[in-house]
């Protein structure tokens, strides 16, 4: 996972040489630093604007759906552990811990003067609260007890991977609020107000930051807020970023973080039936990341993926082998071959076009085409190719579940903090993935990453990131972000 | 056939047939001027769809005509295009979708000269796939456009393409450019419930619904359209065929089929009882007059035909009543005729029947003289010897003497109880015969007449009842009833026997005089029967079956209520 890291450290240390801030080097941050930092402001406003383009869910908290939740809750709420930008563990809410019991035991103990941001003290049995339900959900941690007031044990489902599945954000610490949709956090800011349009954020003290207002914006709008009354934003459309360039603004590309793999029920028969699997060659994926993905930055992957560490988690599938029902397209050669994606992702759709386009292609014509059509056996059929088809992300999970069509572009973290927790989420949404013992590394085809783009208006605001890839505004003209 | 029934059928054919013609001649009329509507429409849609698609196919023409503007003065275009520039290439990739938006066509793509996709609006991924079949198609196609059916990411898409070339940096490209044929024409031409517009294409037909029309269910007219066959390379035909349904046709006609079926049932009902009406109007009195004039015969000449009518029925019924009266008058003659001839008849029956009766008598003294002359001594004992001949001959003339002043007399006519000649008879014969004499007599049989003539009528009707039975065991019935003729209330007077009957033609003389079918009978007990009832202005028939006994049956008028104070 390292390796990874230096990709992401290397665009902050483009945005460093900006700002003068460190030197052209990977970037190791300090005792105390808490994330790496995108920009610095000159002159600290009172109040920042930041557009968002996703709508923000309150219930949803801790663990964000959208980007748009993923800024806002990373001002709110804190998890015991946090990452650096190279995604080492680093003190969060809990100030140190001690591992025990080869690794599966983590005793944690709570930050001084932790609070909520209503002034409550933060105690052992709110983590344990709070975690409750992410454990039932399967985040990584078998079980939590509080051992007194400030002092929690966690045993971990899979201690050969370290305490870094205690900064998956589902492991936030929160506290519900009677009268409020929002929970309470240990965050450095609070809910000032909430409404469909504008969420304000205040600092819990002035050393955390200016009042951030968190502006719901259109995608089609992004341009015209930058000519207009934001500070930054947070963007994946490439022609916005070249705007902004354009225009001058401070642009710091965040990390690879979204990854675009292609699931197919028809790669998962062949292989379940003993074919080999063919994968798509790095240059071809470059090609299809360069030209085909239009609404994002994108490139080809980079191997190895996560889930191929994934074989050292133990039992991933929540059902038994026994269990997992056949794909239902398994079933049914005929009708219409779709490819799924989210209709709501320009990405995937523009993935999952170029995948159809290719499956019409004559393979002898086209490597590009003799590689898809390959790596996904019966995209084309008698009855003719398959075609595209984006849905509602319900009808893409329910479709998921049952393996009802022949292939599907889903996204995943590139660089998850709990391997084991993300492959076993995977398999909770399609459990024929691993059928008669075909694993996740055969089964997935990555096509694509992409990654976010932070704008700013230079000099106005100070922002960083941390390892999970989540964006801060900080009062720190360093930028760099500090622990609380 | 009554009557009735012609002039009901009459009725029919007059009002039906005139009817039925209309109803026929209505219903061409509507079908034709219908149907030619219908035509008329479907030609103005065809001719309105052949426009439309002239007007898109210049617009088609005039669109990519600017994006072979734009390319040739576009200098990214060049780079990527001519040059290919890798930098530019997702400009390259991008550029016929925004063209496409601009231009406001559903698909614009542009391939080099081997048919490689460079850029595609409409399927923006399908860039580097080699299609040079549709642009060779395409410009060997009529006005170089036709309808063709290209990829998409999802379903395929219906256009009507064109395509023009522009040559850069001594490089061909050729511009694809086309609209939506669903969008652009089905859907609008789709409001319209009656009238169908389908497209066929040799692979499928989209329509507004897609719905096989056989010529006989409604107007149908085809406009064909060249179609770019890609997949076998071959340039077909597709068909705008226009279908207007006869639905409403057949609606109009069943509607005023209904129409006429209720009015022809109307009609016909009301023939029916307007010439039943009428019949009976008319064929009622003549029937009645029929029955009437049936009733005639020389003993039934009272019938009334009396009328306040004064059209023909009536001038009919009049001349019927003349004729009776007539018969009447005629009847009366013969009677008196009958009556002269009979008396001439009976003068020389008389002199017949006194000379059969005097004859024995004249031979006894003719004998008797001749002994006196020859024997006198024994005159006695011849006297003696003769003189059952002459008590024979004396009872012959008297009885002969006394039926002929029956004849003779007539009787003052009064008041008379017909029921108490009728038991003093029956109480007179019944102790002189075997018969079993019964009867049966109603309340009131008051009539008028002559006493003497009534008994001897009872009596002779009675004895020749009895005489019937020829002394074997039987039963005469008398009986009186009221009954009801033309001219009132009358008293019938039945008679009935059970003795042997007679045949038709013995009915048929049985009142003639001197008629009998008696050995010793006189043939005149019932002939004078008939003189005293035609007497009393009654009538008298006989009713008989051989085998089954006979019935004679005399009706005579009733005698009105008595005047106060006495009788009449």
């Amino acid at each position: 996972m390292r390796p990874f890291r230096r990709f992401g450290a290397l665009g902050v240390l483009i945005v460093f040489g900006i700002f003068g801030c460190g030197p052209r080097s990977a970037y190791r941050p300090a005792p105390g630093d808490a994330g790496c930092g995108l920009a610095r402001a000159a002159e600290p406003a009172d109040t920042v604007s930041v557009s968002v383009f996703d709508p923000i869910d309150p219930s949803h908290v801790p663990s964000a759906t959208t980007d748009a939740e993923r800024t806002v809750f990373g001002h709110l709420y804190e998890t015991l552990v946090a990452l650096d930008c190279d995604g080492a563990a680093r003190p969060g809410l809990a100030a140190s811990w001690r591992i025990s019991d080869g690794g599966r035991r983590v005793e944690l103990v709570l930050r001084k003067h932790a609070a909520f941001a209503d002034g409550t003290p933060v105690g052992a049995g709110d983590v344990v609260a709070s975690w409750r339900p992410a454990i039932a959900r399967g985040a990584g941690v078998d079980s939590v007890n509080a051992l007194d007031a400030h002092r929690v044990e966690a045993f971990l489902e899979n201690p050969s991977l370290g305490v870094e599945p205690l900064a998956s954000t589902a492991l936030a610490v929160t506290k519900p609020l009677s009268g409020s949709a929002w929970s309470l956090g240990t965050g450095p800011y609070r809910i000032a107000s909430a409404d469909p349009e504008c969420i304000v954020l205040a600092p819990r003290s002035a050393a955390d930051g200016p009042v951030v207002r968190f502006l719901a914006t259109p995608r089609a709008a992004a341009r015209d807020r930058l000519d207009g009354s934001v500070d930054a934003m947070v963007v994946a459309d490439p022609a916005v970023v070249d705007y902004a360039r354009r225009r001058r603004f401070t642009v710091a590309p965040l990390d690879y973080d979204r990854c675009y793999v292609l699931i197919s029920t028809r790669r998962v028969e062949a292989l379940a039936a003993g074919d080999d699997p063919r994968t798509i060659p790095p240059s071809i994926t470059e090609s299809l990341a360069r030209d085909a993905v239009r609404a994002a930055d994108a490139r080809g992957p980079v191997a190895p993926a996560w889930w191929n560490g994934a074989q050292g988690c133990g039992e991933l599938a929540p059902l038994a082998p026994w269990q997992i029902a056949q794909p239902s397209a398994w079933r049914s050669s005929r009708g219409i071959r779709r490819v799924l994606y989210d209709a709501g992702d320009p990405t995937a759709r523009d993935l999952a076009d170029r995948v159809v386009a290719l499956a019409a292609i004559d393979p002898a014509a086209s490597p590009e085409a003799d590689a898809v059509t390959a790596a996904v056996p019966g995209i084309a059929g008698p009855e003719g190719a398959a075609i595209a088809a984006g849905v509602s992300p319900a009808e893409l999970e329910s479709s998921l579940r049952e393996g009802a069509d022949v292939a599907y572009i889903v996204v995943l973290p590139s660089r998850p903090p709990d391997v084991c927790g993300a492959a076993r989420a995977l398999l909770r949404r399609a459990p024929w993935l691993t059928i008669r013992h075909v694993t996740l590394s055969d089964a997935l085809v990555p096509l694509a990453e992409t990654r976010s783009t932070v704008i700013v208006v230079t000099g106005r605001i100070s922002m960083c990131t941390d390892g999970r890839g989540d964006v801060r505004v900080t009062s720190d003209e360093s930028g760099k972000g500090r622990l609380p | 056939m009554t009557f009735r029934a012609r002039l009901v059928i009459a009725f029919l054919v007059v009002v039906l047939v005139p009817l039925a013609g209309l109803a026929l001649v209505v219903h061409r009329q509507m079908t034709d001027r219908l149907t030619a509507q219908y035509e008329r429409r479907v030609d103005a849609m065809a001719g309105m769809i052949a426009g439309d698609l002239s007007e898109q196919r210049n617009s088609i023409a005039a669109a990519l005509d600017q994006v072979r503007d734009a390319v040739s003065d576009d200098n990214r275009f060049r780079k990527a295009a001519v040059d290919e520039d890798t930098s530019e290439r997702r400009y390259l990739l991008d550029y016929a979708g925004g063209a496409q938006r601009l231009t406001g066509l559903s698909m614009l793509q542009i391939q080099d000269a081997s048919g490689r996709i460079l850029s595609s609006g409409h399927f923006r991924n399908d860039y580097d796939r080699v299609d040079p079949e549709l642009p060779r198609l395409l410009a060997a196609a009529p006005h170089r456009t036709a309808l063709v059916r290209v990829r998409t990411a999802g379903a395929p898409m219906l256009v009507l393409a064109s395509v023009d070339s522009v040559e850069i940096g001594r490089k061909r490209f050729t511009v694809v450019g086309g609209v939506d044929v669903e969008a652009r024409f089905l859907r609008r031409l789709s409001g319209d419930d009656a009238m169908r517009v389908l497209l066929v294409t040799p692979d499928d037909s989209l329509g507004t619904p897609p719905t096989a029309v056989a010529a006989r269910d409604g107007i149908v007219r085809e406009l064909p359209v060249p179609y770019a066959e890609v997949a076998n390379g071959t340039l077909g035909s597709a068909q705008f065929r226009i279908v207007h349904g006869l639905d409403e046709l057949h609606a109009v006609r069943a509607r005023i089929d209904r129409w006429f079926a209720g009015v022809l049932a109307a009609t016909v009902l009301l023939a029916v009882l307007l010439s039943g009406w009428v019949a009976s109007r008319v064929s009622r009195p003549i029937a009645d007059l029929a029955d009437r004039a049936s009733r005639i015969d020389l003993d039934r000449l009272d019938v009334d035909f009396s009328t306040e009518r004064r059209d023909e029925v009536g001038v009919l019924a009049r001349g019927l009543g003349a004729m009776t009266s007539r018969l009447r008058e005629s009847a009366a003659r013969l009677r008196e005729a009958e009556r002269r001839a009979a008396t001439g008849e009976l003068a020389r029956q008389v002199n017949h029947d006194i000379k059969n009766g005097l004859t024995p008598i004249r031979h006894v003294f003719r004998h008797l003289e001749g002994e006196l002359d020859s024997r006198p001594s024994s005159l006695a004992d011849v006297f003696r010897e003769r003189r059952a001949a002459l008590d024979s001959s004396i009872s012959y003339l008297e009885n002969l003497a006394a039926n002929y002043a029956r004849i003779a007399r007539r009787g003052e006519r009064q008041r008379v109880d017909l029921n108490d000649v009728v038991r003093r008879a029956a109480d007179d014969r019944r102790a002189a015969t075997n018969a079993r004499i019964t009867m049966d007599l109603s309340e009131a049989a008051d009539v008028v007449g002559d006493p003497l003539s009534l008994r001897r009528i009872v009596e002779n009707l009675l004895d020749n009842a009895i005489d019937s039975l020829d002394g074997r065991e039987g039963e005469v019935t008398l009986a009186t009833c009221a009954a009801s003729g033309d001219d009132g209330t009358r008293v019938r007077l039945t008679v009935a026997d059970t003795g042997p009957g007679m045949s038709q033609t013995q009915q048929a003389r049985i009142f003639d005089d001197f008629y009998t079918t008696k050995a010793h009978g006189t043939g005149l007990g019932l002939s004078i029967v008939r003189r005293l009832v035609m007497d009393a202005d009654g009538t008298v028939r006989v009713e008989s079956e051989e085998g089954a006994g006979s019935r004679f049956i005399v009706e005579m008028p009733q005698a009105g209520p008595p005047a106060p104070g006495g009788e009449g």
